[in-house]
């Protein structure tokens, strides 16, 4: 995989094989630094970039069958809601990796991004960022916590990439090695539902594998060229996928 | 020239707008931000060098390999070892924010006492005096009464220690956990496994090695036999949403089909010796008897009884649920004897008999208290009792422990949380937290082969806390330190020549012969490895039971759990997920149970919506469940997925932090057979 040759980082979920287990919002919050919840916070205040739902065919016992649908920043590729609107260019899209970043120092808590997004998947900093009493010596060193007051979302764990790209440097490689960069959620994922890397080149797996039969984007419709496919050979899923994921909580 | 007050306005006009076109403006805006991003509010991650080092999980049977990434000594993630034989590279959500526990404000830091309904400070000495005297006075009256270890993670050499310890005091018994998985007496070779039908199991949701099982999930078929549609169900190949209760009915309707229709194994029914007996049992089960009971249609039955043996080697098994509790004897073997039909055991594919790291001298069997199971224990018979790791007995019914104990009794729980057993006890005594304690991790419950890893301490203990054996040692005034005859058991390894170790930094391989010395050995164990025997054989069938002296109690069973109580009409079904069901988590869990919905967390019930309706409540409701032993207050979550007549109740962390499973498993009541996994209910809003 190459950073600097316009790598086009993304993802494809297996929805056929995730149990909810809830191993990537853990393994996400950790490597991230996503604090705990507040003891007010509920669905609609609290950060998880990446969140597990669970999508019914909404059919009744005992006919009922359901999937868990992973749902994180989609990296939109083409017109990306969130840059268009930020007025302060805390947005980017990183042209070496196709990576939406959000910088949190520039952020000024509008909230705009958040609702441009159409994957609801930006979360508000409601609180200061709190552990309990020496948890902090368990943060990563690679990846500073967020204030009160800014938006944040997943960057598909940029400190990770940081360290793949520091270690290629140090062994006098341009190009980072694809085992070396995977982000936390991916690694996490003990059903191996999560496949991770280079869309852009036609060899990887995930690019094979986002031109599946099964293979889906939310919201395709809109065009944004979202980098986080979806599988699943279930039809319920692409029907109820189609006419919509249903009632999402709003946040912010 | 002179200066107008026109010029001076010009000036400060002008001054003010070429400020902005200067890079002042940015360099303040940057430089606020980048100084409210490291305000007070905001916690600094530590610094220092970065390293790698490896352990096992302990925090349940699945003996996990751990990746631990520390700065400096303090582990800041945790993820699995790649290429592990048993783990495949998997820990599961509560393992990978395992190292948050140690640092968890509720964490027990001195032996407390309790006085009344509250706990005081007390020395450890005083403590174990307490115990010391009582074993006295035993010993001195000739009291028939016991002093018993239960053992909340048996198949340790803490736990050989133990037993050895309990052989030689008066009316010693080593109890094992209600729910004990590492006890069980063999392994399935899930990898060439073709068919499982589990009763229950929560086979893809924390089951066995959960990384050896997704791994191997792509090569069986798996048969869903559960009321709840967990998550298990949603993954399964078939689903059979099952009336509580009646789960022993359907294994024997399904033996009954393969019985009739000469599909089962005729030469491993030959080997069980009451098979006629067990033949009529069965006959009494047809497809329509079975179905009246189970709410499964005949024709569904029979079609699994075909779908079951038409894809061989095919299992059946059943499990404790983590929250639930233990299956009923009598039901497990009602589900176990699908084995014998399908003659998946001892063959490859099927179960294959467990073996045993080697031992150090003087732990044979003999020289060790037998294990028992609490329910072979008469009741009033406990005079001191000690529970190891009483924070993993949270979700044990303290009704079905409480009714063994001695008018007179002493109670002490080993804990790194004020939490579970350990928050009925006399005397709560700390212990060093996962992460903390040099100790083994036993083979795991599902993995045939014998297995031995050392979870080595990656943090420091807090001074106080002792672990179970130099506990007993102080009690009975010297004895092995667990080091020592850790140190032992590696060596008896080494002695063994047999196997290999695998190694966590490199995912290399040794012959335990190529090692050098039992310290070499330890070395490479401490450093982070395990070592795996070789696969075993399939063995020669012995000639069994299946029934044991029990077909009645198995008829019984079979004839349904829950009889109808028009006063209670509901069925509540508690459940758990070993992640997070009993005792302290990580706050980080919370992404789960309280910034999602993943999962339903316990302080909630599900309901079928027209269960709701029935009783008057709906969603966001709190409604008070009560059954004949008690009652508990929840929320209601109305779900079209839950069975109608069936109240679901999670046993786990809770949102709001203030539900604990105590009231609910309480409520269930413990039944004769010990057992507490359904109650009959009615339901109100509060």
């Amino acid at each position: 995989m190459a950073a600097n040759k316009s790598a086009r980082y993304g993802m494809v979920i297996d929805l056929d094989r995730c149990t909810g287990c809830g191993a990537c919002m853990v393994a996400c919050a950790i490597e991230n630094n996503v604090p705990p919840a507040n003891a007010k916070a509920t669905e609609r205040t609290g950060i998880t970039w990446m969140r597990v739902h669970r999508l019914g065919n909404g059919r009744p016992f005992p006919d009922s069958r359901a999937v868990f649908f992973p749902i994180l920043c989609q990296q939109c590729g083409h017109h990306t809601p969130c840059v268009a609107v930020c007025p302060q260019n805390a947005v980017e899209v990183d042209a070496a990796t196709g990576i939406v970043d959000q910088m949190p120092q520039r952020c000024l808590g509008c909230r705009y991004c958040m609702a441009a997004c159409p994957y609801h998947a930006r979360y508000f900093n409601w609180w200061d960022p709190a552990w309990p009493a020496g948890m902090e010596k368990t943060l990563n060193p690679d990846v500073a916590p967020r204030m009160r007051g800014v938006v944040e979302k997943c960057n598909l764990c940029h400190g990770r990439l940081h360290r793949a790209e520091s270690k290629a440097a140090a062994e006098g490689r341009r190009d980072i090695a694809a085992n070396d960069y995977v982000p936390a959620c991916v690694e996490a994922c003990p059903a191996k539902a999560i496949t991770f890397g280079d869309l852009a080149d036609d060899q990887t797996e995930v690019a094979q594998l986002a031109r599946s039969e099964g293979a889906f984007r939310l919201l395709e419709k809109l065009g944004t060229e979202s980098k986080v496919y979806y599988r699943s050979e279930r039809p319920w899923v692409h029907q109820a996928v189609k006419s919509g994921i249903g009632k999402e909580p709003q946040r912010g | 020239m002179g200066l107008g007050r026109r010029d001076l306005l010009k000036l400060v006009g002008g001054g003010a707008a070429g400020f902005f076109l200067t890079p002042v403006p940015w360099w303040l805006i940057d430089g606020v931000a980048i100084r409210t991003e490291s305000w007070p509010g905001v916690p600094d991650p530590p610094r220092g060098e970065v390293r790698t080092r490896y352990t096992t999980c302990t925090l349940c049977p699945a003996a996990c390999g751990v990746r631990a990434r520390c700065v400096v000594d303090q582990p800041v993630s945790l993820a699995g070892v790649a290429s592990h034989p048993a783990s495949a590279g998997v820990l599961c959500p509560a393992g990978l924010c395992g190292h948050h526990l140690p640092l968890l404000p509720n964490r027990l830091r001195q032996a407390l006492a309790r006085k009344g309904d509250n706990f005081q400070p007390v020395g450890i000495d005083a403590v174990a005096g307490a115990v010391a005297t009582a074993l006295a006075d035993m010993r001195q009256n000739g009291s028939a009464e016991r002093v018993a270890v239960l053992d909340a993670r048996p198949g340790r050499t803490a736990s050989l220690m133990y037993r050895r310890w309990l052989r030689a005091a008066p009316n010693g018994t080593y109890l094992l956990a209600p729910s004990a998985e590492a006890t069980a007496p063999m392994g399935i070779d899930i990898a060439r496994t073709g068919t499982v039908l589990s009763f229950g199991a929560p086979v893809l949701d924390g089951w066995g090695t959960p990384g050896r099982v997704l791994e191997a999930r792509k090569t069986f078929r798996l048969i869903q036999v559960e009321t709840r549609q967990s998550r298990t169900a949603l993954l399964a190949d078939g689903w059979l949403p099952i009336r509580p209760g009646t789960e022993a009915a359907l294994a024997l309707g399904i033996a009954n089909v393969l019985i009739e229709e000469k599909l089962y194994d005729a030469a491993a029914a030959r080997n069980a010796s009451d098979f006629a007996a067990y033949a009529a049992l069965a006959a009494q089960f047809p497809p329509q008897r079975a179905a009246q009971l189970t709410g499964i249609p005949a024709q569904t039955i029979i079609a699994a009884a075909h779908d079951f043996v038409g894809h061989g080697p095919a299992i059946a098994i059943a499990a404790s649920d983590p929250g639930g509790g233990p299956l009923g004897e009598d039901e497990q073997i009602a589900i176990a004897a699908l084995n014998v039909l399908s003659g998946s055991i001892g063959r490859e594919g099927g179960f294959l008999p467990r073996g045993e790291a080697s031992r150090p001298a003087g732990f044979e069997e003999a020289a060790l208290a037998p294990e028992q199971g609490i329910a072979e224990v008469p009741d009033a018979s406990i005079r001191v009792l000690i529970i190891d790791d009483a924070r993993a007995a949270g979700t044990w019914c303290w009704s079905a422990i409480e009714r063994k104990l001695a008018a007179t009794h002493i109670v002490v729980a080993m804990t790194e949380f004020l939490e579970g057993a350990a928050q009925h006890a006399d005397f709560a005594v700390p212990a060093p937290a996962y992460l903390e304690a040099g100790e083994d991790a036993p083979a795991p419950p599902d993995v045939p082969a014998a297995m031995f890893s050392l979870a080595g301490a990656l943090l420091k203990p807090p001074p106080e806390a002792v672990d179970g054996a130099a506990f007993l040692n102080q009690v009975a005034g010297g004895g092995p330190a667990l080091a020592d005859v850790l140190k032992q058991r590696v060596a008896a390894i080494h002695a063994s020549r047999r196997g290999e170790v695998f190694h966590y930094a490199d995912a290399s391989r040794t012959a335990v012969r190529d090692v050098k010395s039992a310290a070499d050995l330890w070395k490479a164990l401490e450093e982070g490895g395990c070592w795996i025997d070789h696969q075993p054989t399939p063995h020669e069938k012995p000639l069994f039971a299946i029934l044991g002296d029990a077909p009645d109690r198995v008829l019984e069973a079979a004839s349904g759990r829950l009889p109808a109580d028009a006063q209670f009409p509901l069925a509540l079904v508690p459940y758990g997920w070993r992640g997070a069901a009993g005792g302290a988590i990580s706050p980080i869990m919370t992404k789960l149970y309280q910034e999602s919905d993943l999962r339903p967390g316990g302080d909630t019930i599900e309901l079928h919506p027209d269960t709701a309706r029935k009783y008057g409540v709906a969603d966001g409701h709190v409604a008070i469940v009560q059954t004949r032993c008690g009652s508990c207050q929840r929320r209601v979550r109305v779900d079209e997925s839950v069975m109608p007549g069936v109240i679901q109740a999670e046993v786990g962390p809770s949102a709001s932090g203030n539900c604990r499973p105590e009231a609910l498993l309480n409520a269930c009541g413990v039944a004769g057979d010990g057992t507490w996994r359904l109650a009959r209910a009615s339901l109100r809003r509060a």
